[in-house]
């Protein structure tokens, strides 16, 4: 009796734990069932006010089994060939994934998309639009395109999942695809999570908490211990965020991480120079969320002209309680103080050259033949007078601007003094534009140092000093690889509190936050920000574990060392949304402004596993039924007859 | 009617039943209207012509209540979402995704 109570036990145990509940993701029963990859990138969805972009899954996730698609056979059988007897996921080799391949499958059915990444794409592609931030910038009635490859499959809405895979679990998702084609079992089946919670439009989705702004924090910092109205301040900017069709993808080697390596490189430099000379104040700043319609630099330039605050914290007035803003030292900026802008873009791989083989970077200035530019004729002098492997030259040829921040500053005031230098003249050069395949094999590494120290000179020539720029090189390399191959280098481990739970580097800026007071700090954001203290520090003192053992407010605990730093933070999110204290959410209240959102989810996963044909499944049921009740059986007859043959029982 | 009472059910007792469950169905309660004829189901045999007035009533209602509350469902789950923030502010639970 006993040992019947038992078995109905486990039977009734076991029948629970797979029908009822899911199988426990720690449980040894789970890992035995499913290969969960611990790095995979998802698509994600975003919206705004017209309406959706990028993919979902369906609420538990989308599943099948795998279809390779890694030539034209395997696409044209998909296409032509037998329908496909179960559900399938496709697994695209890095050939088979743009929008014309999409459009393609489209017409067929299946599940969702896995993105090997274990071969570089062969030929050059970008998914984004042709001219980006087209709307958001000076010339929104443009009809140039700059972004000549691009075929804006970033800008399609999916109702499946596409999720990038790692290199090594690449590997193996081929040979499953091989497996699975030559007709094997069991087969290899995938099940892809991303389901998105926001549907329709940023107003919406605003509205009912399922979605934040895009955005983040941008820094900027000087070497002045404080900015002061008596003398003319030199902005030195690079649009810091990039994105991909994978957002955690997103490296953006030549796009613009090649400008930040730059840019941080030169601030190692100037550190070392004697600025005593120098009659300029020289603010370095860092601009998050520009793919998003240039936030942060439009944020930024529209709090230094307009920001009023009419209730301060403490008496200190150094935050700002109504409206909230945590930083206020941008306020000593006033943007008729600024005289001139150089911004470090697009820059990774120049293709021009000159008759002294130099490789040539583009000077584009709004009226690049206009008579009068210092700036233009500083970095043109520079470039002139120093011998080294890279130039400059006006871009004439250029009918506009290129997308860059700087537009945002000369829409408010079109008279500043402005170079945005670029690798390219006219249409971008750059292979992989907003593409996760732009990465350090996208840019030239050789003239990192060369173009360190043209610009490093020009920003010295500009600010009034007449130093030699000496370049150091193992920072430079070591940011170089930190921030475009593996975003795990010394400064990382220095700098920030935590170490980064994936190191691949990827400058997508995220959201904003769900509120001014909830901001998300992503931790490349941070990363910045503090080696812009560790580079513009004027004071370093004690060692610290955190800024509360600091002497004073004024210290920040980076790197371990208590350090005075004229570095801050500032708000990169949309002109267009208003935060409603009364109901904790954000609205749109101005659509001329940028609205992209980005939808919340739980979390997103992809799992591999086995499965067995139908045949071989309905026999392992038939079979599992007949020993059950067989068991049931030999139970039933084994009690009758041992209750007749002792009574104890 | 497990209880013997039950048994004993007299004119006046069903009388008394139906009224209630026909007021309390003005409650926003249909189905309650729909229990008042199902429990009189296996009485049909000897209703008083007011408790077959009270039940008539219940039906009607019933078929009344639902088709209107029916039609108002189909509406807004329809246009829930096209309706906006006004859509949002008379939904009880807002799901994910949809």
């Amino acid at each position: 009796m006993i040992t019947f109570k038992i078995s109905l036990l486990l039977l009734l145990f076991s029948f629970s734990s797979f029908t009822l509940g899911q199988v426990n993701p720690n449980s040894q029963v789970s890992s035995k069932i499913y290969n969960i990859p611990n790095y995979v990138y998802p698509c994600t969805r975003m919206l705004t006010n017209n309406g959706v972009a990028g993919c979902t899954s369906k609420a538990g996730g989308n599943d099948g089994a795998i279809f390779l698609i890694d030539s034209d056979a395997s696409l044209d059988n998909l296409i032509s060939g037998p329908s496909q007897p179960d559900k399938i996921i496709l697994a695209l080799d890095p050939d088979y994934f743009n929008k014309s391949i999409i459009e393609k499958v489209n017409s067929k059915s299946f599940e969702g998309i896995l993105v090997l990444t274990d071969k570089p794409q062969s030929y050059a592609y970008s998914p984004d639009i042709a001219y980006p931030n087209k709307a958001f910038g000076l010339y929104p009635n443009s009809n140039f395109t700059w972004n000549t490859l691009g075929d804006g499959l970033s800008e399609l809405s999916f109702n499946y999942p596409i999720f990038a895979i790692d290199t090594n679990t690449s590997i193996e998702i081929r040979q499953y695809g091989e497996s699975n084609r030559n007709g094997l079992y069991p087969k290899h089946g995938a099940q892809l999570i991303s389901f998105m919670q926001a549907i329709m439009t940023s107003e919406s989705c605003l509205h009912r908490g399922f979605c934040a702004p895009m955005g983040g924090l941008s820094s900027w910092a000087t070497f002045s211990p404080s900015i002061t109205s008596a003398q003319p301040i030199l902005m030195v900017i690079v649009p810091m965020d990039t994105t991909a069709f994978f957002h955690d993808m997103a490296i953006g080697a030549q796009s613009n991480t090649y400008a930040s390596v730059v840019l941080t490189s030169i601030m190692r430099s100037l550190s070392m120079v004697d600025q005593s000379t120098w009659n300029m104040q020289v603010v370095f700043a860092v601009f998050n969320g520009e793919r998003w319609g240039y936030l942060g630099s439009t944020k930024f330039v529209n709090d230094i002209v307009n920001f009023k605050c009419s209730e301060y914290y403490d008496d200190t007035n150094t935050t700002c309680s109504s409206p909230f803003n945590s930083d206020l030292a941008f306020m000593n900026i006033s943007l008729s103080n600024i005289q001139a802008i150089l911004e470090l873009n697009q820059i990774g791989n120049p293709l021009t050259t000159n008759a002294k083989q130099q490789l040539l970077f583009a000077i584009n200035q709004v009226n690049p033949n206009s008579p009068q530019s210092t700036i233009r004729s500083n970095i043109m002098s520079v470039s002139d007078r120093l011998n080294l492997s890279v130039g400059c030259q006006v871009a004439t040829d250029v009918p506009e601007l290129p997308p860059s921040s700087s537009m945002s500053f000369l829409k408010v005031s079109p008279n500043i003094d402005h170079a945005v230098i670029t690798d390219h003249f006219g249409a971008y050069t750059n292979n992989f534009y907003n593409s996760h395949q732009d990465t350090s094999s996208n840019v030239n590494q050789q003239i990192l140092q060369d173009t360190i120290t043209l610009f490093a000179t020009v920003i010295d020539q500009m600010a009034g000093g007449k130093n030699n720029i000496t370049v150091d090189t193992t920072f430079m390399n070591d940011i170089f690889s930190c921030l475009t191959q593996s975003f795990s280098c010394d400064y990382v481990e220095r700098l920030l509190p935590v170490y980064p739970y994936d190191t691949y580097p990827s400058f997508y800026s995220s959201v904003y936050g769900t509120a001014p007071t909830a901001q998300l700090l992503t931790i490349q954001a941070q990363f910045f920000h503090n080696l812009f203290i560790n580079l513009t520090n004027s004071v370093v003192g004690d060692v610290c574990s955190n800024s509360k053992s600091c002497p004073s407010s004024d210290y920040s605990c980076i790197g371990s060392r208590c350090r005075i730093s004229n570095t801050h933070y500032h708000e990169a999110v949309s002109l267009a949304f208003t935060f409603d204290g009364s109901t904790g959410n954000f609205r749109v209240t101005n659509t001329t402004y940028p609205t992209y959102t980005e939808s919340n989810w739980d979390y997103t996963q992809v799992k591999f596993f086995l499965v067995d044909s139908k045949k071989s499944e309905i026999i392992f049921l038939i079979v599992g039924i007949i020993e059950f009740l067989s068991t049931v059986a030999i139970l039933i007859f084994s009690r009758n007859y041992l209750s007749k043959r002792y009574k104890l029982l | 009617m497990l209880v013997d009472e039950d048994d004993k059910l007299n004119d006046d007792k069903m009388r008394n039943i139906a009224k209630k469950l026909w007021i309390i169905g003005f409650f926003f309660l249909p189905w309650v209207w729909l229990i008042n004829i199902l429990f009189f189901f296996p009485h049909r045999k000897q209703l008083s012509t007011d408790v077959f007035w009270y039940l008539k009533y219940s039906l009607i209602g019933f078929f009344v209540y639902s088709t209107i509350f029916m039609t108002w469902m189909g509406i807004y789950l329809v246009n829930r979402n096209n309706w906006g923030a006004s859509g949002d502010n008379i939904s009880i639970v807002i799901p994910y995704g949809y």
